[in-house]
């Protein structure tokens, strides 16, 4: 969702605040995602989160505990407002001392246990991150590409490691908390009523007061604060996209009003913290008001019940204690619940991923295949991008027989590129099939069909890695003579001599950058280590420069031989050398013969043919 | 400084509670002094609302600040980016720099107004609670010093392998994420070779290593707080139970005890949260130092005092005279490079890559300055004109087209936003791209994606060159702008440009020959020299000569097999 741009300078807070809602929202899903949270990731570590559990509902008690100590201090040994007799003044020394040994074995004890308690939240956190990554990270590899064409890396990346780290570090506190936040109220509120009904009421009466504060204000600042989150990305991409293209910028001369449109995104972010600000600073006044009133109160009913003596000194102190220890857990009880929206907004982001329909998979009969010959064929394939109404590929039909080459041609847009990937089953169509030596594809194993046909992209893709590595990456297991080989195939070898460590060589982000040529040349070695049956080129040359351009095409003609070869190419020059030309326009074949034949025939080629023989007929002319 | 007078002035305020619950101990419960009953209670109720008051105003004034100053902080880098160089923004774009500075902003923000005020307030209240300790009983007040300095051993103990466990944990994260972001942006070749697989054990392999290294940061930083509550656990027994014995021997009354316990947590609160301010404190002046490291940038093109307007009617004479330039100090590229482009002309520059084509158009369009030498448009040093005017009448198609997010019109009226639609329409119908156009679902209003997510590179070509034509610039260049479409659109979209660039000064740089041949005048270059300038027939009679031998070049690689 991307917010459009503000079309006044002005706009309302609550335009803002709309502008940046997320629109996304389904609570029923939400739920869902919490139930599959719980039993597919945390129930498995149920009895580590049980452990945890008991530690905090142990540790929760820990406050009320110390109150009570220290009534039994005023009222026993200290005896505030009675005198002690100096006979007894040794005994109420000695039990001085004991309570120094209680209480220090007691802050012991604590610590030990929050130390487990930790341990265990902490593990469990990990644990669940680990998984998550793990399904996420096969999923994402089993995605077709058509995921991939839709959604951004930027967007996969966030998800696998932003929002799992933010699963680990809420997943814990939303789960263990809860009940540790309840328990204590609920053991407070015994506590005031066992030593005072009256009290205990006044308690009952005030701590909905202050829920139902934090209840109205709550999904204020939680809006706010998803639209702030939104507008900060937004902003930063906006950012990040008119940097990136400063030349265009600066050619048009537009640096002041990009400037002026991005003072007015920045104000709008600052008017949203702002608003954030108020928001809370209305929850501190009102929560603040009712607990001062109710301890308040408190104070004065068990001072007036102290007064009758229906109280001790200790008690009034352990009743004003034990109401202050009940409002810390009343608020943090409403922030669960917030974690548990921040959660379930995570969880929705990773469960769509994870419930993306992922690539097909083999049928169980689907056959492994050593070798091929090439014979392949389209037979009335049509296809359509998902999502896409109208199909990119129409009723395609041919048949390539084994050996040849043929050089697909075509507008942009035609579906060239569609139908070398049908040939790496990256998709598969929606009628009718693709046959390599008359077998359908989707009843080979993938992997070994990808190892038979083999695709070289348009921009080559290299990896932080080192030449061989990257050479190798299909198979890891290939023998230093054959990655020699393959790169002697593909015209590279000499040059890997040439660099400092030769095939050790880092190369990509990390390392050394390569040339254009230099990385085409790469990504053919590696294409051609397994040997493949079928090779397709995606208009691999048009992004060279014309010298490279020669050089990587010599190396091409030499290794096409004797394959079965699909060429994506603008160039006649190309087609003239192939086998056979393929003429796709709007998804359909137009045209497909040998070069010369179709030189005959009226249509596309023939119109190419002219237009691009017009450029060296004015050098016959001159 | 009001803001941190009112931050001292609430922090004093929460000393308060502790003396009038002492107050009331002493008095009401220990002396049954009944008529101060209400007094105390109405006290120990009101004081909170007016630290709640305090909080809240000291919360608004440091946010306004802070927003004030964050907004001002960005907007002044963002303006200071683009005005920067092209130096600065090199080849790769300086965005993704960009995107993480303005994050680097909040952080320096949180600093200032979150951190820096949060000391003021810590160390006032830790100095407060330990004078009103020592008012209180000193030999008490000494027990918390001693904590203190345990605390600060204790800090130092752990922080060290908190810190290199965390480095560590960094480090392989980002070893991650670069080859989780490799493999995802490169998801074909991973596909092509089957190795879904292996990237995902590698992956586990790699994050189960940084999980490692994540639990023991934590436990140690769980380890730390642990001892840090044990010894303040201890700390406060000591004191609750000495006074305690100061109480019964009747020196002190509970009261005191009572503040004095509660001081003790107010002096030693502030000890913990200082020490994770020094953290977030050396994070926020990380970000300060690369804010400041842009900030140093000065923009080398820079508009002269009395720079002056360009005359409207522009004719779109360009020479470079005596040009000398490099891209640093180390790369010369021209020295001492002379060429005309006659107005209204159209000049193909051809050569190998490297050789300075696009660096001519870049110095026209004053992208860079030239270190010597000048360059003129209708006789003006451009570095005397507003660049400003200087663009206004110069167009650029680059080699690779930027669209923004947004809608097509948009993207078109780019160039100049008092532009109508029937302008654009006109614009995109020379670009040949107003077909297309209406293909889309909403026609020009037609939001593209992020970086025109939606579009083909051709089609890119053609908004760009929609946008260039839109200004109707005396000077138009075009940079590879036709390299990603096929023959026929490449042919039709020559055939409306040539209308297009009547009577305009052009500027081509190309690999297509039918563009070349066309010019009425090409330069052919070779590392930063002008080799043979003339028409295409002049040149091609240069027996042997550059331009001929690049034209056989060019020729082999469209059509050598046409001829064979």
């Amino acid at each position: 969702m991307t917010p459009r741009r503000p079309s006044t300078h002005q706009l309302r807070l609550d335009a803002i605040l709309e502008q940046y809602r997320d629109k996304e929202a389904r609570p029923q899903a939400e739920r869902e995602h919490l139930e599959r949270l719980w039993r597919d990731y945390l129930y498995p570590l149920r009895w580590r989160l049980l452990l945890a559990i008991l530690i905090s509902l142990f540790t929760s008690m820990q406050p009320y505990i110390w109150a009570y100590i220290n009534r039994r201090v005023i009222d026993d040994v200290l005896m505030l407002g009675a005198v002690i007799p100096p006979s007894a003044m040794d005994a109420h020394l000695r039990l001085v001392i004991l309570v120094f040994f209680i209480n220090s074995g007691f802050h012991l004890l604590i610590i030990l246990l929050s130390w487990v308690y930790s341990f265990q939240i902490t593990y469990i956190g990990q644990r669940v991150v680990f998984e998550l990554r793990k399904v996420l990270h096969e999923k994402v590899q089993r995605l077709p590409l058509s995921f991939f064409d839709r959604t951004q890396t930027g967007r996969l990346l966030t998800v696998v490691l932003d929002d799992v780290g933010t699963i680990q570090a809420s997943i814990s506190t939303v789960a263990v908390n809860f009940v540790q936040q309840a328990a204590s109220i609920l053991v407070g509120a015994a506590v005031i009523l066992v030593i005072n009904a009256k009290l205990g009421v006044l308690m009952l009466v005030a701590l909905p007061c202050y829920v139902f504060i934090f209840r109205r204000i709550r999904p204020h600042i939680k809006e706010g604060n998803i639209a702030a989150r939104r507008a900060t990305t937004a902003l930063y991409n906006r950012v990040e996209e008119r940097v990136t293209a400063v030349r265009t910028i600066k050619v048009f001369g537009r640096e002041l009003a990009e400037v002026r449109a991005f003072t007015e995104s920045a104000h709008n972010l600052a008017r949203l913290m702002m608003y954030l600000v108020r928001q809370q600073n209305w929850l501190t006044i009102l929560a603040n008001g009712v607990s001062a009133t109710a301890i308040g109160l408190l104070l004065y009913w068990s001072v007036q019940d102290f007064r009758a003596a229906l109280l001790t000194p200790g008690q009034v102190i352990q009743l004003y204690a034990s109401a202050g220890f009940m409002f810390g857990p009343a608020v943090q009880l409403s922030d669960i619940l917030a974690d548990v929206q921040r959660v379930s907004v995570v969880l929705r982001r990773i469960f769509d991923i994870v419930e993306a329909d992922p690539e097909p998979v083999d049928r169980p009969d689907a056959a492994a295949i050593a070798d091929a010959r090439g014979d392949v064929a389209f037979h009335g394939v049509t296809f359509a991008y998902p999502g896409d109404e109208a199909p990119t590929l129409t009723d395609v039909s041919f048949a390539v027989p084994a050996g040849k080459q043929v050089a697909v041609m075509g507008p942009s847009g035609a579906g060239k590129s569609t139908l070398l990937y049908l040939l790496m089953r990256f998709y598969d169509p929606d009628a009718g099939a693709v046959t390599l030596d008359d077998r359908d594809l989707r009843d080979i194993q993938l992997l070994h069909l990808r190892d038979r046909i083999t695709l070289v992209m348009q921009e080559p893709v290299i990896f932080s890695g080192t030449v061989a590595e990257n050479i190798r990456y299909g198979h890891l297991d290939a023998p230093d003579a054959q990655v020699r080989e393959a790169a002697r195939n593909a015209d590279l070898h000499e040059f890997i001599l040439t660099l400092p460590d030769g095939y050790e060589t880092v190369v990509g982000e990390r390392g050394m950058s390569l040339s254009g040529g230099q990385r085409q040349r790469l990504a053919l070695a590696a294409s051609l280590l397994s040997r493949p049956s079928v090779l397709l080129l995606d208009d691999t040359t048009s992004a060279l420069d014309p010298e490279t351009e020669a050089r990587v095409r010599k190396t091409l003609n030499r290794i096409m031989a004797g394959k079965t070869c699909f060429v994506v190419t603008h160039r006649v020059s190309t087609a003239l050398a192939s086998d056979l030309v393929l003429v796709l326009e709007d998804g359909g074949v137009t045209q497909f013969d040998t070069p010369h034949a179709l030189l005959e025939q009226d249509g596309l080629f023939r119109r190419v043919y002219e237009q691009q023989t017009h450029e060296s007929a004015d050098l016959a002319s001159s | 400084m009001v803001t941190a007078l009112v931050t001292m002035v609430a922090a004093m305020f929460t000393l308060i509670p502790p003396l009038a619950m002492r107050f009331f101990l002493d008095h009401v419960l220990t002396n049954k002094e009944w008529r101060l009953i209400l007094v105390t209670v109405a006290i120990i109720g009101i004081v909170p609302m007016v630290n709640a008051t305090f909080t809240v105003i000291n919360r608004f004034l440091i946010a306004s600040l802070g927003q004030r100053l964050v907004v001002d902080l960005r907007i002044g880098l963002y303006r200071h980016v683009l005005n920067l160089s092209m130096r600065f923004h090199g080849e790769t774009g300086a965005g993704p720099l960009m995107s993480k500075l303005m994050t680097d902003v909040g952080q320096v923000q949180a600093l200032i107004t979150g951190e820096a005020l949060s000391i003021f307030s810590n160390v006032a209240m830790l100095l407060f609670g330990l004078g009103l300790a020592f008012w209180l009983r000193w030999e008490l007040a000494l027990v918390i010093i001693v904590i203190l300095v345990l605390y600060s051993f204790n800090y130092y103990l752990f922080a060290r392998r908190i810190r290199s466990a965390n480095l560590e944990l960094r480090e392989i994260m980002d070893q991650v994420t670069g080859r989780l972001q490799e493999r995802l942006a490169g998801v074909r070749l991973v596909k092509t070779y089957c190795r879904e697989r292996d990237e995902t054990a590698a992956f586990l392999a790699s994050t189960d290593r940084a999980l490692q290294f994540g639990l023991r940061g934590q436990m140690l930083s769980v380890s730390l707080n642990a001892t840090a509550r044990f010894i303040g656990g201890i700390g406060s027994t000591v004191v609750y139970c000495w006074a305690a014995w100061f109480v019964l021997h009747d020196t002190i009354t509970y009261g005191t005890m009572y503040a004095m316990d509660t001081y003790f947590w107010y002096a030693v609160t502030p000890a913990v949260n200082l020490t994770m301010v020094a953290g977030a404190i050396t994070q926020a002046f990380v970000s300060l130092d690369r804010i400041l490291d842009v900030m140093r940038h000065r923009p080398d093109v820079v508009e002269q005092p009395g720079a002056a307007d360009l005359p409207e009617d522009v004719r779109g004479e360009l020479r470079l005279e005596g040009v000398h330039f490099a891209y640093g100090p180390d790369k010369p590229l021209f020295a001492g490079l002379d060429l005309h482009l006659p107005a209204g002309k159209m000049t193909a520059l051809v050569g190998h890559t490297g050789c300075g084509k696009t660096t001519v158009t870049s110095l026209l369009l004053r992208l860079w300055d030239v270190q010597g030498g000048r360059v003129t448009l209708d006789g003006h040093d451009v570095r005397a004109l507003t660049v400003r005017s200087l663009r206004r009448h110069t167009g650029v198609v680059p080699q690779e087209p930027v669209v923004f997010e947004g809608t097509v019109f948009e993207n078109i009226a780019y160039a100049d936003p008092d532009a109508t639609l029937e302008q654009a329409e006109d614009a995109a119908r020379a670009a040949q791209i107003h077909d297309f156009i209406m293909t889309l679902p909403d026609g020009y209003q037609t939001w593209l994606g992020k970086e025109g997510a939606k579009l083909s590179v051709g089609q890119k070509q053609r908004i760009a060159i929609a946008r260039a034509i839109l200004r109707k610039p005396a000077v138009l260049i075009l940079d590879e702008a036709t390299s990603s479409l096929d023959s026929e659109s490449e042919a039709a979209l020559q055939a409306a440009m040539r209308t297009v660039l009547r009577d305009r000064t052009s500027v081509v740089v190309a690999h297509r020959l039918s563009t070349i041949v066309e010019a009425d005048q090409i330069v052919a270059m070779d590392a930063g020299r002008v080799i043979e300038i003339g028409t295409h027939d002049e040149l091609m009679e240069i027996e042997g000569g550059f331009y001929r031998r690049l034209y056989e070049e060019l020729k082999g690689k469209h059509a050598g097999e046409v001829e064979a």
